[in-house]
């Protein structure tokens, strides 16, 4: 490795390599806190060219890589379970171009989510898609994990906003799919691409579409006495067809949480739950929706239903979903964010069930998801010190993952499989669709040397089993 | 075609899925299940047989045989919708399905399916995808891909494979499916997919402005496209605009009051229930299926000048042109009329170096579904993807792309 270091130094300087132990700490895991593994040696390369040349010496030693953008994953995506040298794109962060006419925006991988919508604000067009971690978490990352976010309600996630990337490939070569027009030329190596989850490469550039941002904006919260009304509501609202841009449920105990938390948004604490609607679109459009949501609201015994009086107040009570997974820190010192799908005709009937699960193993549960989607996130509270905790998390996560999939859902909706979840994906999918995944892999990187061990289990690339987290995952 | 390869598929589909014509035509199969498509694919990998991979037809020139098939697999008998969800807004239906089919369907449970493409009674869903066009509605909903949640599909080797599902949110395992999509049959054959609906719209209306030239009516497009509304389709045809809307009844009456306002002293007709959808089904439809045309893409602010050089280059060459522009996705299908086949190929010739995407479709001669554009690294990767995942060519004569 000091010899590694030495080369990559003479590409990205002495500031672009760290190997001293104690500032590698961060890199041991993502979100993901209870799977660890020491990091071995981290490079930060500021261009595409110099991630090329790092990735050239990497692949002349057969090193494994692992893409990191913010860390922010929450299910181990960035996490080094295999060695090797973790390529960070923290020093990647300019944005290159913002096309006002045209609609779109040239970013370096490293940007922050947020300040690609601040760039191109002015101009009157935004980045729709908004995970929670949009203060931290990178376009890199989004890219790789096809993030969603509440507004992906109506905008779709990610892979809907991508009109190109660069990449590096294993080997070290640049792999221009940039040109900003409509559709690929060729087979769809961008949607491929993205949800790749750091296995097919580095994105190192990425060409997104902005859209205009709304001409008016509603923000209403509805307050249930439990949380099966605001589950109803929204499959009510879904099989009227109604369009607001996002339908977010939070439970008593994240009220409870974010109310204690400097994202203290004014949620009412006597509420089993509340939903949180954002309605967008002109005028005339805003209030006829509005109107048809809040019919559907009042047959589900609303406590209440509130409206958001002017902007500060919108943003207030989105700083309090969006600030829900950091308030939880108060609840507990861990939080695993399960991540699940579901089908929207089944909110209430799977969420209980997930209530159930935790309760019969006494795990403190909350909930907040983006229920428009059928997004569940149990967030299961636990200490990572307790092994007894730990083991009881794992289970109710694995039988959360199994009974969303029996009802007909999926294992993640947004989070993406990482180290997580690669044993659950024999419950969705055949060794003939897994077998497919890894000869695509392949060609994309034959050593699989990128993000080894992720995403696909491992068995069903012709090895010998489907890995639990690894032993020595602290 | 050998009588032993005529036996062999009928032991592994009902002896009617074979259609073999007397003469020199291509024999072809329709297998029905899952297991009779492996059956064939296993059969033709067995005995080195290069397929084509038909739905319709409508598309077929898009991509024409990159090697002589000597078997059509046919989708006609693939058909069907599995699964309508009205409450989750989903459908799930096989490849042969006609798009109008899938419309109907959807109506009926108040849903609109996009893609809304041309000549949707002839046009299967499978033959859509895998041809990865899009429809007359996209600047509204997007292109077909972003749609698409999930697909099933049988691999050159017979094994059926699956990717994504039929949930709205998911990203569980890589997206093959966006792969799939717009491989026009080389990687695989579309079985079944799954799409995403919208909701139908209360009412629809379209405002026609008629301007002197097409240049007026070009800058008339952006001056609407600019305005906060959302329209299905924004088309020009000679020096007519047309804007397509849809939604809520008070919502569709407020956006043809801002084209009103746009309009710049010029008229708007409005188009309601009958006119309105003559003239979509027109203007969606104008091109007949196998007619030589070009499909131009490029950025909004490069649109106009970028079909101007298109149209001169035609009339240097004596080519005759007719087309249908989206301004407002900078896309336009060019329909190119009749000309000598000398024309034709100065015409192609002269458009080589065009800085601006070209695609050549039902034009003889011409590279069709190319890769002129992509880097010579993604040219290489997309070999590799074909070679991965079909390495003796069972499907190479589909698709033309690498
Ligand atoms: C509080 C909180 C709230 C969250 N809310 C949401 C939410 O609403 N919606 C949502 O979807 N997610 C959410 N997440 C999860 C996470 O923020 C997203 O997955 C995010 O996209 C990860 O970005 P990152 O830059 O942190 O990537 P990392 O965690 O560093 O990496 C994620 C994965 O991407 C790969 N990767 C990173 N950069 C690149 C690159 N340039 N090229 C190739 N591969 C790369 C990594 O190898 C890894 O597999 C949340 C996380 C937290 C902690």
């Amino acid at each position: 490795m000091k010899r590694l270091a030495s080369k990559l130094r003479e590409v990205v300087g002495a500031r672009g390599v760290i190997d001293d132990p104690t500032l590698l700490l961060p890199y041991e895991s993502d979100g993901l806190a209870m799977m660890q593994v020491d990091a071995e040696l981290v490079v930060l390369p500021r261009t595409t060219d110099e991630a090329a040349r790092c990735f050239r010496i990497l692949h002349a030693d057969k090193v494994p890589i692992v893409a990191r953008g913010a860390g922010t994953g929450l299910a181990g995506g960035a996490t080094p379970v295999e060695g090797g040298v973790v390529v960070s794109t923290a020093r990647m962060r300019d944005v290159l171009e913002v096309d006002f006419e045209d609609r779109f925006a040239r970013v370096q991988a490293g940007v922050v989510n947020v300040d690609l919508s601040h760039a191109c604000g002015q101009g009157g067009l935004m980045y729709a898609p908004d995970p929670s971690s949009q203060m931290a978490c990178t376009i890199g990352g989004n890219v790789a994990n096809n993030s969603g976010g509440p507004h992906c309600f109506k905008y779709g996630a990610t892979t809907r906003h991508i009109l190109g990337l660069v990449l590096v490939t294993h080997d070290g070569r640049v792999i221009d799919l940039s040109e900003p027009v409509v559709d690929p030329v060729g087979y769809d190596l961008v949607g491929l691409f993205v949800g790749s989850e750091g296995t097919f490469g580095l994105a190192t550039e990425v060409t997104v579409r902005l859209v205009p941002t709304p001409p008016v904006v509603e923000v209403l919260l509805a307050i249930f006495p439990d949380l099966d009304g605001a589950c109803d509501s929204v499959t009510d609202i879904i099989a009227a067809r109604l369009e607001p841009s996002a339908l977010e449920i939070l439970d008593r105990l994240t009220i409870e949480a974010v109310e204690k938390s400097v994202f203290a948004a004014g949620y009412p604490r006597e509420a089993e739950a509340v939903l949180l609607i954002e309605v967008e679109g002109v005028e005339c459009e805003v209030a006829s929706t509005t109107r048809e949501i809040r019919a559907i609201l009042e047959g589900h015994a609303t406590l209440e239903i509130r409206t958001a009086r002017d902007a500060r107040e919108r943003r207030q009570l989105w700083a309090g979903r969006k600030g829900a997974f950091g308030a939880m820190g108060r609840v507990a010192p861990d939080l695993y964010v399960a991540d699940a799908v579901v089908p929207r005709t089944k909110l209430r009937e799977l969420v209980r069930k997930t209530v159930e699960i935790c309760a019969e193993r006494d795990l403190l549960l909350a909930n907040v998801f983006h229920a428009g989607d059928g997004n569940l996130h149990p967030n299961i509270c636990y200490d990572r010190r307790d092994a007894d905790e730990v083991k009881r998390v794992l289970e109710a996560g694995h039988l959360i993952l199994e009974t969303c999939v029996a009802a007909g859902g999926s294992l993640t909706g947004e989070h993406g499989v990482g180290l997580e979840k690669r044993a659950e994906m024999e419950l969705l999918f055949t060794p003939s669709d897994l077998d497919t995944m890894c000869r695509v892999r392949d060609v994309w990187d034959p050593e699989r040397r990128m993000n080894p061990d992720k995403l696909v289990p491992l068995h069903a690339c012709g090895e010998l089993r489907t890995m639990p987290p690894r032993e020595d995952a602290r | 075609m050998s009588d032993s390869l005529l036996a062999a598929l009928r032991d592994v589909v009902s002896s009617d899925a074979v259609l073999a014509d007397a003469g020199d035509s291509t024999p072809r199969v329709a297998p029905e299940t899952d297991v009779e498509w492996s059956g064939v694919l296993q059969l033709a990998l067995a005995r080195g047989i290069t397929c084509r991979v038909e739905g319709n037809g409508t598309r077929a020139g898009w991509a024409p045989d990159a090697r002589p098939a000597e078997l059509v697999l046919s989708t006609a008998r693939t058909r069907g919708v599995v699964a309508y969800e009205p409450g989750d807004g989903t459908l799930t239906a096989r490849a042969g399905t006609a798009m109008a089919e899938l419309a109907e369907v959807g109506a009926g449970g108040g849903h609109h399916v996009t893609p809304d493409v041309a000549h949707p009674t002839r046009s299967t869903l499978g033959g859509v995808l895998a041809s990865g066009c899009s429809g007359f509605d996209r600047l509204r909903y997007g292109p077909a891909r972003h749609n698409l949640l999930g697909m099933r599909v049988v691999l050159a080797d017979g094994s059926v494979a699956s990717a994504g599902g039929r949930l709205v949110k998911n990203v569980t395992g890589y997206d093959l499916h966006r792969l799939w999509a717009g491989s026009f049959g080389r990687l695989c054959v579309v079985l079944e997919a799954s799409l995403r609906l919208y909701p139908l719209p209360d009412a629809r209306a379209c405002a026609r402005l008629a301007y002197p030239t097409r240049a007026d009516a070009l800058a008339a497009a952006r001056r609407v496209g600019n305005e906060p509304i959302r329209p299905t389709a924004l088309v020009v045809h000679g020096g007519e605009l047309f804007v397509f809307l849809v939604g809520r009844t008070e919502v569709v009456e407020w956006e043809l009051e801002r084209v009103r306002d746009t309009a710049d002293g010029e008229a708007v007709e409005r188009l309601d229930a009958g006119a309105e959808r003559d003239a979509r089904e027109r203007l969606r439809d104008f091109l007949p299926s196998g007619a030589p045309s070009l499909e131009l893409a490029t950025r909004p602010s490069r649109f106009a000048a970028a079909l101007d050089g298109v149209e001169r280059a035609a009339h240097a060459c004596d080519v005759p042109t007719e087309t249908v522009a989206h301004p407002a996705i900078a896309t336009a299908t060019v329909r190119l009329g009749p000309a000598t086949e000398d024309a034709y190929t100065r015409f192609r010739d002269s458009l080589s170096n065009f800085d601006e995407r070209v695609t050549w479709r039902d034009v003889p001669g011409a590279p069709s579904a190319s890769l002129e554009g992509a880097t010579s690294d993604a040219a290489a990767l997309m070999r590799e993807l074909e070679a991965a995942l079909d390495p003796t060519g069972v499907l190479g004569a589909g698709g033309a792309r690498v």
